[in-house]
């Protein structure tokens, strides 16, 4: 994690944030969904995917390497995953470890 | 009063409450302050609304009372109708369309469930009719009024009867069209959902009553979408909207 403008780099681990449930559907989207808030996103296929991997243990480097594993031909950058996890810690549904 | 157990339609210048328990009477008289008991016998019970008495206002209290009260049941905001599938629900944000396309899919003869309320039975997710009067209480499109039978002359303008429901109950739920109003010109534009972005878009349609419990709802919500196949229409009028879910009913049916 770079302290001074709080973005994570490659190597910082994820986790969802407590009382946050990834409820994983049948066509490869999902729901995120808050107790604590009160609230749910749906994920797309990828986002899904990512999601599954917050699990404390896993860093952004990892995930990537992983889902690219997975979708060997899509463009996966690690820009825009770094940008949706931020999205998501700022929205209170994942925590950096 | 329940929703299921007790069929009932409201008019604009009288309520008729048909079916209604006796045991249920106290609990009408009280929200309606005044009303009077009726005979336990009777099929139908007349409330008088005299001139100048805000009868929508009556309505709405009924209307959230019967909803805080369907404890087994999540209530959604949403048209339904019967299609080829099954009941094709109709859901967005106000003003897009969601009477207007039930009530031109109705008037297309697929079979009405509802216009605007929407309850789901959380055990098993099967939908149930919502019987009141059908709101016309905005402007329609001319060729819409012109598809649905004549307003009887004894109903004031801005409301219609709701149809006499075929037997049965209505079919499982096939079908989710979410309405986004296009720009005029716009020809109308359907786009697949994913089941969470359905699962999504139904639990923001569920009304939220006292005591509701959030993550009971998302259950039942990704339960119903894993049933069903869900699309945005995008749509500049209505009646685009209306002939081309026909179509589209018809081509996946």
């Amino acid at each position: 994690m770079n302290e001074r403008d709080e973005t994570p780099d490659p190597g910082s681990a994820f986790a969802l944030a407590p009382g946050v449930r990834l409820e994983p559907l049948g066509d490869g989207s999902a729901v995120l969904y808050s107790r604590e808030l009160d609230q749910s996103l749906s994920l797309n296929h990828t986002a899904a995917l990512l999601c599954s991997f917050a699990d404390g243990r896993h860093t952004v480097s990892a995930a990537l390497r992983e889902i690219r594993e997975v979708f060997p031909h899509d463009t996966v950058e690690e820009a825009a995953l770094t940008a949706f996890l931020s999205d998501l810690a700022a929205r209170q549904f994942l925590q950096w470890v | 009063m329940g929703i299921a157990e007790s069929g009932w339609i409201i008019l604009g210048n009288t309520f008729r409450c048909r079916d209604l328990p006796a045991v249920h009477q106290p609990s009408l008289a009280a929200l309606l302050r005044g009303f009077p008991i009726a005979d336990p016998t009777a099929e139908a019970v007349e409330v008088p609304v005299a001139p100048g008495d805000d009868a929508p206002l009556i309505e709405y209290r009924l209307i959230n009372e019967a909803i805080a009260r369907a404890h087994d049941r999540w209530v959604l905001h949403a048209g339904a109708a019967a299609g080829p599938r099954g009941t094709c629900l109709i859901i967005g944000e106000s003003g897009a369309g969601k009477t207007s396309l039930t009530l031109w899919l109705w008037s297309s003869g697929m079979p009405l469930v509802t216009d605007d309320i929407l309850p789901v039975r959380q055990g098993d997710l099967t939908v149930e009719r919502f019987p009141r009067a059908l709101h016309m209480d905005c402007v329609y499109s001319p060729r819409l009024l012109e598809r649905i039978p004549p307003r009887p002359a004894s109903y004031p303008a801005d409301y219609y009867p709701f149809p006499e429901p075929p037997a049965g109950e209505p079919p499982p739920v096939s079908d989710l069209l979410v309405l986004e109003r296009g720009e005029a010109g716009e020809a109308p534009r359907f786009a697949p959902l994913s089941q969470g972005e359905v699962a999504h878009h139904l639990l923001r349609a569920v009304i939220k009553s006292p005591g509701f419990d959030y993550g009971q709802a998302l259950t039942g919500m990704i339960g119903l979408a894993s049933r069903c196949r869900g699309r945005t229409l995008r749509s500049a009028s209505p009646e685009e909207a209306g002939e081309a879910t026909l179509a589209e009913l018809a081509r996946t049916g």
